[in-house]
């Protein structure tokens, strides 16, 4: 399988993680554009190209998070209540809860988001274990965790629910 | 009979992690076990419900994202040509589109050769080239020739190919059945990335080796850093040019020539 092969089966998948995990289209785009120009200098046959991009691409993104306020204020202002959707072109229903999946997201830790993420893009454990970087037979227990906190912030925030410490838990762990 | 399994041993039931010995087991567990079958139904709620929230994020994809990689590509070779030479030399194809954007693919390597130029004023890279380029073809200032290289033996129009394999510190660049028109222009860097860069075509890649397929009329480019020990550019079987070491010989005389690189004509 040529490059642009894989591009085209991976771009999407990347994209929606990394778009998901940020929070923020443009970024998302910037970083998948990274990973894939350096896969370009890198050319790895695709069952290890997938794992290799994500990896790539969460280490990317966990500098682009360290590296300063701008996730947290975006996270944090993306939680604008009933009365103010995101875009005029959404209803006021969805943006709010476009506004409650991302505080939701916002208030686990980085790495509960990563795997949960990487799950709902079908990696198995052992490569959520790989591109994480915790070990294989922890990753059923962060899991579960990590699905229990989403659950629970997310419920909340679905109530209407002002979302609760959101700054500290962007930061890496 | 097992005990109650825990909560991330379900999951992993759930997403179909565990062996299948102890998958049976925590099935018939599940089927007797009210407080284990609920908590499954939990977890599966939960994984449905967390499918449905984040897929209200999603955005399309920016689609143009594709042919940005090229541009990106290009930018990096140009930074490279002032950035310190890296201990490794690596291969790396750069690739584009252009066959359905052919104004722009030109007006990308004029900028290229520009920009190149520009980079590297006085430095002993320029005059590395310089030299190097006054030995084979007596003169950067030389009027062209005529056509230079081997003619195809495919004819005119056939696609070309072009392959890069790096094997044993050499790198060997083949280009096969170029079209008469195809432009081939060999660009010596002070970078450590040896790249193709070819107007149209398609690339196919393993490790350590690049190759592309059905270029078509148009420009190859190669990039051939200086730290390549040994390189050779073959012209449908012909050698046309080596580099060893610091030494960077021309075989076929260059349709034209500048401090920053040499050109010739695939056939004609």
């Amino acid at each position: 399988m040529d490059f642009e092969e894989i591009f085209a089966k991976l771009y999407p998948s990347l994209f929606r993680y990394l778009n998901r995990l940020t929070g923020d289209p443009d970024v998302a785009a910037d970083i998948s554009q990274e990973a894939f120009v350096r896969l370009l200098q890198r050319p790895l046959p695709e069952a290890d190209a997938r794992r290799w991009l994500f990896t790539v691409a969460t280490n990317l993104v966990r500098d682009w998070a360290r590296a300063g306020e701008r996730q947290r204020r975006l996270l944090r202002d993306s939680y604008r209540g009933p009365t103010r959707p995101d875009r005029p072109d959404e209803s006021a229903e969805r943006s709010l809860r476009i506004a409650a999946v991302r505080a939701a997201l916002a208030q686990i830790s980085p790495r509960d988001r990563e795997i949960l993420l990487m799950r709902e893009e079908g990696f198995r454990y052992a490569e959520i274990a790989e591109v994480v970087g915790v070990a294989p037979g922890s990753v059923g227990t962060l899991l579960a965790r990590a699905l229990r906190r989403f659950a629970a912030v997310f419920g909340e925030q679905a109530a209407g629910k002002s979302p609760t410490g959101t700054d500290e838990n962007l930061n890496e762990e | 009979m097992m005990g109650h399994p825990a909560e991330q041993t379900l999951l992993a039931y759930l997403d179909r992690e565990l062996p299948v010995d102890e998958r049976s087991t925590v099935r018939e567990h599940v089927q007797v076990c009210a407080a284990c079958s609920g908590m499954l139904d939990e977890l599966a709620a939960a994984t449905r419900s967390l499918a449905d929230a984040i897929s209200a994020l999603d955005v399309p994809a920016p689609a143009l994202l594709a042919s940005e990689l090229e541009g990106d590509l290009v930018a990096r070779a140009l930074q490279e040509l002032d950035a310190p030479v890296p201990a490794a030399t690596t291969i790396t194809p750069l690739r584009r589109r252009a066959s359905r954007r052919p104004l722009l693919a030109a007006a990308l390597i004029i900028i290229f050769v520009a920009g190149a130029g520009a980079a590297i004023p006085g430095s002993p890279l320029r005059e590395w080239l310089a030299r190097s380029v006054e030995l084979v073809t007596g003169g950067p200032s030389e009027e062209p020739t005529d056509t230079a290289a081997p003619s195809s033996g495919q004819g005119s129009g056939s696609p070309a190919a072009v392959s890069v394999q790096p094997r044993d510190g050499l790198v060997r660049i083949i280009i096969t059945q170029p079209a008469p028109e195809t432009m081939i222009r060999v660009r010596l860097l002070d970078g450590g990335t040896a790249s193709v860069w070819s107007v149209e075509g398609r690339y196919r890649t393993a490790p350590g080796e690049i190759e592309v397929l059905e270029a078509g009329p148009g420009e190859v480019v190669v990039l051939l850093p200086r730290t390549v020990p040994s390189a050779e550019v073959e012209l449908d079987g012909h050698l046309v040019a080596t580099k060893e070491g610091s030494d960077f010989r021309l075989l076929i005389p260059a349709a034209d020539s500048s401090d920053a690189e040499v050109s010739f004509q695939a056939g004609g």
